[in-house]
């Protein structure tokens, strides 16, 4: 069986945990060379060094904070350093925090916006031109599906999410005529590090009962879409690599739910 | 090899043809048993003898008729028969037609929504038992872009194609519980037979002559990607959906457009 991503090379950001970190090792699986960026230097080498482990010379790692430009702008030059060129980006890096729109401070919002949005525009900016000088590529951006619908307790997230949509959509209608092309996905509650960051700083998890232990918060989280039950990392991943390979080659612009139907409803 | 379907048993109907009988041949290639459904015998069983040409067993020819509910319920029997079970409904078959709401007639407008919008609900009613029974599956249906946004000269088409959406949204909110999935593709233009007999009615409704390349280049210049549709393109979507890989991804209409959509 072929490979889905043989012969490209990738940059996967927030790869150190997670959702990056799945998707690193499932691109790498399936035949790319990938950079795995993110700000935690001492995870991320763990995640390289395990790629390597199976797939000598398929990963390399790098300290980026995505809230700094010359971080990106590096990432993307070691990148091609190292690999001779640059065919996917998932701009996947991104915080969690709760708030409401009356109790979150400037800072609070300031932050998010740099780091889950101003972040995805500026991985593009500096991908996009290897990209087209490669003869095309994908970036995969990630939303949320607070990016679709209201979810109570993130005013500042949701905006940054549907933020990322809407970038994506116009990236995608002018890059597509230079064979780039640029999706979003929408995922409803994985649990992740991220998500655990909400749950605690909220002290429950989405639709679960205050008092509750985090495996019932779990299930009860889960009731929330029809599929009734949370999302894992490598149904993210999956989805990722879908749109990073060539069999999505005539989809762009979208943002696809991944969400268990909960968007549906 | 590890298929991406290995041990599914898959309907797709309108198999006979373009997008259909790609997909059947994937789905088959990628492990799946495949019952090729399609009102042409002649192109079904084609499509059923290339499949099992490659992969001796995998694919069974079947003529069906999907505006007649005894013959949908006949192919899901067929199905489970041959197979022991269903996993994956493919529900592809459907026609294209110019008309705008003055002039198209009732007759018309009702054959439109009998072949694709009923034909969908019908092949749902009774994949579903079947499904449930086999612990969960997914069904797939063809949308279009008309189901997403407007396009002039195919008033039937778009409330059809609309109404599948709807329909994909009720059927994975019900049936999420059960562990089914049901997701619709949105293709904008793909060439494929269908497609060729709507453009050759237009052009000569019109009056009109040129070259399909030439009008497929033209129109292509209309995508961000700057090209149509390929059959691979629309079957690719399918195989993803069909699988395991999209397991919690329900509800969804999927643009495959281009980016014609997001602009």
């Amino acid at each position: 069986m072929a490979e889905r991503l043989a012969g490209k090379v990738a940059i996967v950001t927030g790869a150190a945990s997670g959702i990056g970190r799945t998707t690193s090792e499932l691109f790498a699986a399936e035949g790319a060379k990938v950079m795995c960026a993110d700000i935690n230097e001492a995870l991320v080498k763990e995640v390289v060094a395990g790629i390597n482990a199976k797939a000598p010379g398929a990963a390399i790692a790098s300290k980026v904070d995505v809230g700094r430009p010359e971080d990106i702008e590096r990432m993307v030059a070691e990148t091609v350093k190292a690999f001779g060129k640059l065919n996917v980006l998932y701009a996947n890096a991104g915080i969690g925090d709760a708030a409401t729109a009356e109790s979150l401070s400037i800072e609070g919002w300031n932050r998010m916006i740099a780091i889950n949005l101003t972040s995805v525009w500026l991985s593009a900016k500096y991908a996009l031109p290897h990209m087209i000088a490669a003869g095309g590529g994908s970036i995969v951006n990630q939303s949320s599906l607070a990016g679709l619908i209201g979810v109570p307790s993130l005013p500042h997230y949701a905006a940054a999410k549907a933020g990322v949509i809407g970038l994506t959509r116009q990236i995608a209608v002018e890059y597509g005529p230079k064979k780039i092309r640029c999706n979003a996905i929408c995922p409803g509650t994985i649990y992740t590090p991220l998500v655990a960051a909400v749950w605690d700083k909220r002290g429950v998890g989405y639709g679960a009962t205050p008092g509750s232990s985090l495996a019932e918060q779990k299930v009860q989280a889960g009731m929330n879409n029809p599929i009734q039950r949370m999302g894992e990392v490598e149904d993210c991943a999956n989805l990722a690599l879908f749109l990073a390979s060539d069999e999505s080659g005539w989809i762009t612009g979208t943002a696809m739910p991944l969400d268990g139907g909960r968007s549906a409803a | 090899m590890s298929g991406r379907l290995a041990g599914k048993v898959a309907i797709v109907t309108g198999a006979g043809s373009g997008i259909g009988r790609a997909s059947a041949q994937l789905f088959a290639a990628e492990g799946a048993k495949v019952m090729c459904a399609d009102i042409n015998e002649k192109g079904v069983q084609e499509t059923a003898a290339a499949i099992n040409l490659k992969i001796p067993g995998a694919g069974f020819g079947l003529r069906v008729d999907v505006t007649q509910p005894e013959q949908v319920e006949r192919m899901v029997a067929e199905t489970v028969k041959a197979f022991g079970k269903l996993n994956v409904l493919y529900a592809n078959a459907g026609i294209g037609e110019p008309g705008n709401a003055i002039d198209l007639t009732i007759e018309q407008w009702n054959r439109m929504i009998a072949i694709n919008l009923t034909s969908v609900w019908l092949s749902a009613k009774y994949a579903l038992p079947e499904m449930i029974k086999a612990g969960g599956g997914s069904i797939v249906n063809q949308s279009s872009t008309a189901g997403l946004i407007g396009i002039p000269g195919i008033v039937h088409y778009s409330a059809a194609k609309t109404a599948v959406v709807g329909m994909t949204r009720q059927i994975a909110v019900e049936y999420g519980p059960k562990k089914v999935r049901v997701n619709a593709i949105c293709p904008s233009t793909i060439p494929t037979p269908l497609v060729a007999n709507v453009w050759e009615a237009r052009a000569k409704a019109a009056g009109t002559t040129w070259s399909v390349e030439e009008h497929e280049k033209n129109i292509g210049m209309q995508y961000p990607l700057r090209r149509l549709g390929v059959l691979a393109d629309c079957a690719n979507l399918a195989l993803f959906l069909a699988s395991d890989e999209s397991s919690w991804i329900t509800g969804c209409a999927v643009p495959l457009d281009g980016g014609l959509t997001a602009g």
